[in-house]
């Protein structure tokens, strides 16, 4: 369940990147749930070739994801397979991240694979071909006719390295059809152990499950390129001429005859690269440098291995391994054996009694949650002062009632200051209270208690809101900005002009920045 | 309430001493034989309203207890009753003109509560039943059954005497609460070691984590027994400090994230630490007690903003409106 200023943000960037027809449409996806076009219709009371456009936006873009389902007809009637669209939240937030993305891709591999990425990001999905036809038409004042064999070689191999980097996969099937579940059929009863046994995974988990390539031509790149091949060059011509938008609407509205292979940029891949990130920035500052040095070693040794972005623990790795990782780095290259040995014990890890099979793996979820739980205590300092910065982690550390006299005592505030700053907490949903009545002393005792899955849900909405107050404040800066330029036009530029420019600018990189770091602290919440 | 002793109010034993000293030949009424008379009961009541105001105002089982059976001896003549008459008149006279003095001057109370009148001696019974836990002066009078005036009066002696002591409830402060002087006041009612008068002992506490702060960074790691072990043998403060002090300073240090605990590997630094021990050490970034560097939504005004909830994209607070966003962009 999506928060509601995570709709709201998510609504406000749609509305952005695509106007306010598309955004309409996504908000009503994302507040209803799992819609069909005529209650998408019904729903926005939008016309039925509107609906369609913007669901196709959108799934081109990776917002939404389609589906059909088998529903029982009426009295008589055979059962109906209907199409369903389901927003996708998570994946309309990463645009918000397309600046990270690029930075890293460009870090890793340079000017020419951001170009085919950026190409991606932009259009959401593309084929080879529009990646190289997109080239064409960047480079065409450049690149000679001579040159563009040479030009398509290089540009095949970059997309080459992005797929093996995992930073691109192949599409998600377009329209998967859920077979009802085995629980849907009336006549096979489900046995009370498989009941408990099982959580029933939802409608979205499924289509999404359904619609996901096979892991072993996800990132496949062979298949593609021979399939290209043996394109005539004829429909490679038509391409070139064609502006990539249009045909991006041709794809998706016309069944394609020879079917191209589309590609997209794997956000998985970079919020597991950033979710790594995190984890070593923590561990460093926490703890010391080469903590972090062989977390990251860690991290690198086994990146092919993990299976999925949250995972608890790292891929169990032999102390030998973890140590050649570590020295390869040139932070790493005077470590001792004994040393990462003493970093991986301060990293939680248990060191084996026997020395014969020596593998570490590292508790990672116990780092994300000190790191979440360091971004709500520095609020909880900024906001409420120290003393209640000392309640908050007392009452953080274990999640149990404590009284307030306890409470009192053991952080060394006066009680009445004590009951003050909690009364506060509880009253901005921080804390949790309940009464004990206590006939001897004609008073209630009063216990509290931190629910940390709830706060960190509110914090989560908070950072939501906070996200789309910069973006809006943004926009509010370069509207009062515009009408400045707007008056300046045409006119030389004295120096207080240039100065109020330069302040515009500053305002400018200011919000940009604030939003860039707010958004490590969402993924921090949300995806890590 | 029967075994209070020898020490009686002052006025019955002023009457009955001059009684006694011309009927009884000074023995006392509990003494005296069973036949009894009701003549020297009525004298009594007579000479009450001379001897003392007080005695109106005593509450029923206060004079009952007091009011022992006076009973002299049998009579034998008329002559004797005669000479008797003639006494008891003068010694009505003398009794009057006593009671007049001992009225002036109030006995002095013995210390130790020989000299109590019944009142202070209950208060103090009250008191000293509630050994270290002390008593809420309300508590005291529903307990004694007494006015708030004599009460009053009660503490006051008996404060004077050393008998009891006022304390201060850490928790109650407005209230005051009296205790025995040969108790000392419990952890409940002082607060523990850490309060003085009530009141926390801040400059001690920072004291002491200053302190602490200082050994942790010389001892790079320590257990909460090396710190307690490092005060002991380099003397460090004037006031004694126990192990337990130490301990709760070092915790409430690690709340503050001015340290951190961490369990001994007994690898490196921890070598001479057992492993799996509890020990503090500085954190490496230096004092962590300012907050994390890295806290996103607090660098931004809305991290903090008390308004966030009334704030709205079209609304009275709006982030387009928002004052704190003005005033942190203005540079």
């Amino acid at each position: 369940m999506v928060s509601p200023h995570g709709i709201k943000l998510a609504v406000h960037l749609i509305s952005t990147y695509f106007g306010d027809l598309v955004s309409k449409v996504c908000e009503c996806l994302l507040r209803k749930g799992t819609l069909s076009l005529a209650q998408v219709i019904r729903y926005t009371e939008l016309g039925k070739q509107k609906v369609s456009d913007a669901l196709l936006v959108l799934i081109q873009h990776n917002c939404a994801q389609s589906f059909t389902i088998q529903q029982p007809g009426g009295f008589g009637e055979a059962p109906k397979i209907v199409t369903q669209y389901m927003a996708l939240h998570d994946n309309i937030i990463h645009h918000m991240r397309f600046p990270k993305f690029l930075a890293i891709v460009s870090d890793e591999f340079g000017q020419e694979c951001m170009e085919i990425f950026e190409g991606l990001l932009q259009h959401g999905r593309l084929s080879l071909n529009q990646i190289l036809d997109r080239h064409k038409d960047k480079h065409r004042a450049i690149v000679t006719s001579g040159e563009n064999s040479t030009a398509a070689n290089v540009v095949h191999e970059n997309f080459n390295k992005l797929a093996q980097a995992r930073y691109i996969e192949r599409c998600h099937a377009h329209e998967p059809f859920l077979a009802p579940e085995e629980g849907d059929t009336p006549a096979k009863k489900r046995t009370a152990r498989s009941k408990m046994g099982d959580v029933p995974q939802t409608l979205e988990a499924r289509a999404l499950a359904a619609a996901a390539p096979m892991e072993s031509i996800r990132f496949l790149v062979e298949a593609d390129t021979w399939s290209n091949a043996t394109l005539d060059d004829d429909s490679k011509k038509n391409h070139t001429t064609e502006i990539v938008g249009e045909k991006r609407k041709q794809d998706c509205l016309e069944p394609i005859p020879n079917k191209e292979i589309l590609w997209r940029v794997n956000f998985e891949e970079f919020v597991r690269l950033l979710r790594h990130k995190c984890c070593v920035s923590h561990v460093t500052t926490r703890m010391d440098n080469v903590v972090g040095i062989v977390l990251s070693a860690i991290f690198d040794a086994s990146r092919r291995e993990e299976t999925k972005v949250k995972m608890e623990n790292t891929v169990p790795l032999p102390m030998n391994t973890i140590f050649e990782e570590a020295m390869k780095s040139e932070e790493g290259r005077s470590l001792t054996l004994e040393r990462v040995r003493a970093s991986l014990v301060q990293l939680g890890c248990e060191l084996p009694t026997l020395g014969i099979d020596e593998t570490y793996s590292v508790d990672l979820k116990k780092i994300i949650d000190q790191a979440q739980a360091q971004e709500v205590e520095s609020i909880v300092l900024k906001k409420y002062g120290r003393e209640a910065y000392r309640i908050f982690r007392l009452l953080s550390e274990s999640e149990r009632l404590y009284e307030t006299d306890k409470i009192s005592s053991t952080t060394f505030v006066e009680k009445k200051d004590a009951l003050k700053i909690l009364f506060q907490l509880w009253k901005d949903d921080f804390l949790h209270m309940e009464r004990l009545g206590n006939e001897a002393q004609k008073s209630d005792i009063l216990l509290w208690k931190l629910n940390k899955r709830s706060l960190w849900e509110q914090i989560l909405d908070d950072m939501y809101h906070a996200a789309l107050n910069l973006k809006l404040r943004l926009v509010h800066e370069l509207e009062q900005a515009k009408v400045i330029l707007r008056v300046l036009k045409g006119k030389t530029l004295g120096d207080e002009v240039l100065q109020k420019r330069k302040r515009v600018g500053d305002k400018w990189k200011v919000l940009e920045s604030s939003l860039m770091i707010l958004d490590d602290a969402i993924m921090l919440f949300h995806d890590f | 309430m029967v075994s209070l002793g020898p020490a009686k109010p002052t006025f019955y034993c002023v009457i009955n001493k001059n009684k006694n000293a011309n009927l009884t030949h000074g023995l006392n009424p509990s003494q005296r034989g069973t036949h009894g008379r009701p003549q020297p009961l009525a004298l009594r009541h007579e000479a009450l309203p001379a001897c003392s105001g007080e005695s109106r105002e005593s509450p029923p089982h206060r004079s009952l207890l007091h009011l022992q059976p006076f009973r002299p001896p049998p009579l034998q003549s008329t002559c004797s009753k005669f000479i008797i008459v003639q006494v008891l008149c003068l010694s009505s006279c003398k009794f009057i003109r006593m009671s007049i003095l001992n009225k002036r001057k109030k006995p002095e109370p013995k210390p130790g509560g020989g000299g109590l009148v019944e009142s202070d001696r209950v208060v103090l019974n009250v008191i000293k039943s509630k050994k270290e836990m002390a008593i809420w002066t309300r508590d005291l009078k529903k307990e004694t059954n007494l006015p708030d005036p004599i009460i009053n009066k009660c503490l006051k002696n008996l404060q004077a005497l050393g008998l009891i002591k006022e304390v201060a409830h850490v928790q109650m402060k407005g209230r005051k609460h009296y205790i025995a002087a040969e108790f000392e006041p419990s952890k409940e009612i002082t607060g523990g070691s850490w309060y003085v008068d009530g009141n926390l002992d801040t400059a001690f506490i920072d004291q002491l984590k200053d302190l602490c702060l200082k050994i942790i960074r010389k001892l790079k790691v320590a257990t909460a027994d090396g710190v307690y072990d490092f005060f002991k043998t380099n003397r460090l403060t004037n006031t004694d400090c126990t192990s337990q002090q130490i301990s709760e300073i070092l915790r409430s240090m690690v709340l503050d994230n001015m340290i951190i605990d961490v369990t001994s590997t007994g690898l490196g630094e921890y070598h001479s630490i057992p492993i799996g021990k509890l020990c503090y050490r500085c954190p490496p970034a230096g004092d962590l007690s300012q907050g994390p560097i890295t806290g996103a939504m607090v660098s931004i005004p809305c991290g903090v903003c008390p308004r966030i909830r009334q704030c709205t994209p079209d609304g009275l607070i709006s982030p387009s409106t928002c004052v704190y966003y003005t005033k942190w962009l203005d540079f």
